[in-house]
């Protein structure tokens, strides 16, 4: 069940399909052109489009290109029906985005069984994003749990993404660094209160249970398929390239470059941050720190001085 | 653009599938023994019968599926 949206200039055909859709449970919404069926389709978002083909002004091929090229709506499956059954306009069709296609006049019980399949599918896209808005509200939660890093997660994502851009990489690997930002310590979930708050330096035993956050977070994200990249900043995180990180000890190149990038605006955005045991560092020093721990052989030299040219030119 | 005759047998076509599609309806909210079940039927008969011809009268040029 869900909303379906049937665009047609012709009142009789859109009435048609309205009340077999109602019957079979849907609720419908009706277009009688391309531009209209676009309007609706960007503010209301329905779960289907059922959309004539021939129509004047902008016709059902446009509108099904429009519809996919959003970002917002290209998952939103478009079915195109037309009574042209020949193979150029199915080509057309699939050329412009369409997800299936009905013949005029169309099989009662092959219309419903189509619309049902292909909202099982949006629905279960649907879940993936809602899957994916569950984790990131949970490490939100995290930083609400510890007061001392309000904004943390922003600020890193915002670093992470900048220096992701300076360095050139991909928009993939762009995107990744901004949810990285938001997901490196989703682990914390299951740190005990007392050692994650712990208004002062930890113990070694409390040490060792702090680490656990990046295994616990690479799991909480292991299931889902869109968060592939995400992942490894989440796990190496903590990683040195000398090798004395955890949780696993790489060394140099075997450290996925985001995790290493995390690493980097992740000390820098704790240096400057104030904690209940220590003071907020200014950023020269906080760049001084930095870059003794990339002599140390912590961090790569190249990429720890891309991030402080940022920082410092945004200082300025 | 499509031809006339094209355009035509379109138009055709997409009026004949509503009247089909409301018959249809009415046909399956009907109870088995609803006196007026035969006069939809006749109409269900009727538009497909016109489909029927309407092939033979502007054959679909377009139509390359095989049979």
């Amino acid at each position: 069940m869900g909303v379906v949206l049937v665009v047609d200039d012709i009142e009789g055909n859109a009435r048609l399909l309205s009340s077999l859709l109602t019957a079979d449970g849907h609720s419908v919404r009706t277009a009688a052109g391309g531009a209209e069926a676009v309007r609706i389709v960007l503010s209301d978002h329905p779960d289907l489009v059922l959309m004539d083909v021939m129509m004047p002004e902008v016709d059902g091929f446009e509108a099904c290109r429009q519809i996919k090229q959003e970002a917002a709506t290209r998952l939103t499956p478009v079915v195109l029906v037309t009574s042209l059954n020949d193979t150029d306009s199915r080509i057309r069709g699939i050329d412009a985005g369409a997800d299936d296609f009905l013949s005029k006049p169309f099989n009662r019980h092959e219309l419903l069984a189509r619309v049902r399949s292909l909202l099982r599918l949006k629905h279960y896209t649907d879940d993936l994003d809602t899957a994916e808005a569950v984790i990131v509200s949970l490490a939100l939660t995290i930083e609400a749990r510890d007061s001392n890093t309000e904004g943390h997660c922003q600020r890193l994502a915002a670093y992470a993404v900048s220096l992701g851009r300076a360095l050139g990489l991909n928009q993939d690997d762009i995107a990744a660094l901004e949810r990285g930002g938001y997901l490196h310590d989703v682990g914390k979930v299951g740190i005990p209160d007392a050692v994650l708050l712990k208004p002062g330096p930890l113990t070694s035993d409390e040490f060792r249970v702090m680490k656990q956050h990046t295994l616990i977070g690479d799991r909480l994200c292991g299931e889902l398929r869109s968060l592939r990249k995400v992942r490894p900043i989440v796990r190496c995180h903590h990683e040195r390239l000398d090798g004395t990180g955890y949780p696993d000890g790489l060394r140099g190149d075997a450290i996925p470059l985001l995790a290493q990038l995390m690493g980097i605006v992740d000390v820098f955005d704790a240096l400057t941050s104030a904690r209940p045991y220590k003071a907020a560092l200014p950023r020269a020093r906080a760049a001084e720190e930095l870059r003794a721990e990339a002599a140390r052989g912590w961090h790569r030299t190249d990429l720890v001085s891309t991030f402080l040219g940022l920082v410092e030119g945004d200082r300025q | 653009m499509m031809p006339d005759d094209e355009k035509h047998r379109h138009d055709f076509k997409n009026q004949l599938g509503i009247i089909l599609g409301f018959a249809d309806i009415l046909l399956t909210d009907m109870s088995p023994d609803d006196g007026r079940r035969p006069d939809v039927e006749e109409i269900e008969k009727a538009a497909t019968a016109a489909l029927a011809l309407l092939a033979r009268v502007f054959p679909d040029n377009g139509h390359q599926e095989k049979p």
